[in-house]
């Protein structure tokens, strides 16, 4: 079942120097209990469309359900109806926390908007703080004396103690260091799989997109350039912006070269003055005449949704690749082997 | 043997000292030495003690910071011991660094050339047509588009990409022969780290330079580095050359850190990155042993046999 559905977003931010255009038409379905990733460069609007599907901001233009409801000025994310039923996750895990509340307190925050009875607020603090495996001593502390792991556990558990429906998660790990960025993503998804929330998940972490999210979304200057299963994606891209991505991924294994034949070049345009084409077009190793003076639509392909007039060029330039599979069972290898080799001189 | 390492650190150890005594040591008798024109990749989490070491060696400890031990041999001077007044000759010209977040490195108020162009007066006495030309020049060498024109550009008219290229020339200019990169690249986009990589690359080829590379991302440095080395509460646990410690990383810190970035979660359940949970030959009495074993030539593992 459909949780929520973006359609068509537009939405404009009007400034001193022009209007920047955030989003472009952007149109997105997320299903019960599933996650869908949304990656690209800063200035592409992940976080805009996050703001947008929790109610924070209004479109200009297009609309937002969420179970069948629309979202916008009048049912927002304080409608009755909604309210605890989407929830935001941050990125600067110590901005989220008051400093002078303590975390426990700070984690049960919500319930009082909800109006819930102050006694039950116990038990559900024990449930959501064992869940993200907040210690009880750690409750009363203050954020300052937790890591930053730790606070974003917290933010984490606020989020989930209204029993939401939707956490749209917006860069939660990329504050934290690669160990508690491990740890956060493997309690999120046992998380999922207990209480069959849905996440938006929004990166530029191409390595934890991959392995938190079952579709994905890439985003260039406030459009969706490609959409689609997350594992297709990564094993044959079909947008050259797509592409220039995930060449930009580092395995810890020097031996693994990522296929840098479809290479981008310079930064993202301002979204204040767009070009009037494609607006890769500046940056794509691809580009023909079209590219400068049509502005591309997001059109079927095969099992997916790409917004390129060379999506057939790219078929024959990119091939199936299946470096990342084959990464992970070289490790898995490497580390089993060196795991009983390390039993046995134990045993020795 | 001596003329080809160009910066060497031996038994370095900074101290914070707290107001009762009980300091914090955030560096512990590290030792390395670094080849010139080879790059050392310096792995850890925050507080492992990466950016006490860098500005160490620059002499830059935030107070109240302090070297308490140990020497920093480069080009056979002590740094340590050197005056102020010695060390200003080094700093910029010889030995330089790159941080983090550009634009707050970057005077707001003054434009991009006249910036760089104080650094070459300062320190290579040039005049005022010889430094424009110069920073001309190393502007067109960090490949910024149109650098005529952004010359006279603020900072904040520049992307950070940008303004990042702009911190590499500031730190190129005067030809040093040794460059300290501090997760230089941290705050940008993967796209955009993956150009500024390539054009370090290219840089250090070119002018031969020695790094100290200083990251928290073990796969930006397994594709950038000879040597690795992971940092661990202030101790290196694990150096090696770039191949042999991907082929046979032994370190239960170095085998929890590519667990992590595998995102493996069977293995994470096995390797911690709590010292409590290692075996007794990397983890003793409460300590992690003061002695390191070549396992492969270069190759050194805190641990005891």
């Amino acid at each position: 079942m459909k949780i929520l559905e973006v359609n068509d977003v537009v939405k404009i931010f009007k400034t001193k120097g022009g209007n920047v255009r955030a989003l472009n038409g952007v149109s997105l379905d997320i299903d019960e209990g599933k996650t869908v990733g949304v990656v690209g460069e800063s200035g592409s609007g992940k976080t805009t469309l996050g703001r947008l599907i929790v109610g924070l901001i209004n479109p200009d233009t297009g609309s937002i359900s969420f179970e069948q409801r629309s979202i916008g000025s009048k049912v927002n994310i304080r409608h009755p109806d909604i309210r605890g039923k989407i929830q935001l996750v941050f990125q600067e895990p110590s901005e989220s926390l008051d400093p002078r509340i303590k975390v426990g307190d700070s984690i049960c925050e919500p319930l009082r908007g909800l109006g819930i009875e102050k006694s039950s607020w116990n038990s559900k603090l024990k449930i959501v703080s064992e869940k993200v495996s907040l210690a009880e001593e750690q409750l009363s502390m203050y954020p300052s004396q937790l890591s930053a792991g730790q606070q974003q556990r917290a933010g984490i558990a606020r989020a989930l103690i209204t029993d939401p429906k939707l956490i749209v998660l917006d860069e939660p790990t990329s504050a934290l260091d690669p160990t508690a960025r491990a740890e956060i993503l493997s309690m999120l998804q046992d998380v999922q799989k207990e209480f069959g929330v849905s996440y938006i998940y929004i990166s530029h972490d191409l390595s934890t997109v991959r392995y938190l999210t079952d579709e994905t979304a890439v985003m260039y200057l406030g459009e969706i350039v490609e959409f689609g299963e997350t594992s297709k994606i990564f094993s044959r891209p079909s947008h050259p912006y797509s592409t220039g991505l995930l060449s930009s991924i580092l395995l810890p294994d020097p031996e693994i070269v990522m296929d840098e034949s479809l290479e981008l070049s310079g930064e993202i345009p301002s979204p204040i003055n767009l070009p009037k084409g494609c607006f890769l077009e500046s940056r794509c190793p691809i580009s023909t005449k079209e590219c400068s003076s049509h502005h591309p639509d997001l059109i079927t392909s095969d099992d997916r949704l790409v917004r390129c007039f060379e999506v057939e060029k790219m078929k024959d330039i990119v091939q199936p690749s299946s470096k990342f599979e084959d990464f992970d069972k070289s490790f898995d290898d490497f580390m089993t082997k060196r795991y009983s080799s390390s039993v046995q001189a134990g045993n020795n | 043997m001596t003329d080809s390492i160009s910066l060497s650190l031996n038994n370095l150890t900074v101290d914070y000292p707290g107001y009762k005594g009980s300091g914090t040591i955030a560096v512990k008798d590290v030792s390395f030495s670094i080849e010139k024109g080879k790059v050392l990749g310096l792995v850890g989490e925050s507080g492992a003690g990466k950016t006490s070491i860098a500005r160490a060696i620059t002499r830059q400890l935030v107070e109240p910071g302090e070297i308490t031990a140990g020497e920093i041999i480069f080009e056979n001077k002590n740094i340590v011991s050197m005056s102020q007044k010695e060390l200003r000759k080094y700093l910029g010209s010889q030995i330089s660094l790159i941080v983090p977040n550009p634009k707050s490195e970057l005077d707001p108020l003054l434009t991009i050339g006249r910036q760089l162009g104080d650094v070459v007066k300062t320190h290579l006495k040039l005049n005022n047509k010889e430094a424009r030309e110069a920073v001309l020049k190393v502007l067109e060498a960090v490949q910024i588009p149109d650098h005529n024109s952004r010359y006279s550009a603020y900072p904040h008219e520049l992307s950070g990409g940008m303004a990042q290229r702009v911190i590499i020339a500031m730190s190129l200019i005067c030809n040093p022969k040794f460059v300290i990169s501090d997760d230089a690249t941290s705050g940008l986009d993967v796209t955009v780290q993956r150009e500024i990589m390539k054009l370090m690359q290219n840089i250090i080829k070119e002018k031969d330079l020695s790094v100290l590379f200083i990251t928290r991302d073990i796969g930006l440095a397994a594709h950038f580095c000879d040597h690795l080395g992971l940092l661990f509460r202030g101790q290196i646990v694990e150096i090696a050359p770039i191949n042999s410690f991907f082929k046979n990383p032994i370190h239960p810190y170095s085998l929890a850190l590519l667990s992590a970035f595998s995102h493996s979660v069977k293995w994470r359940k096995v390797y911690s990155t709590d010292p409590q949970k290692w075996s007794k030959e990397f983890f003793i009495n409460g300590n992690v042993p003061d002695s390191m074993i070549e396992v492969e030539k270069g190759h050194l593992v805190r641990m005891i046999r």
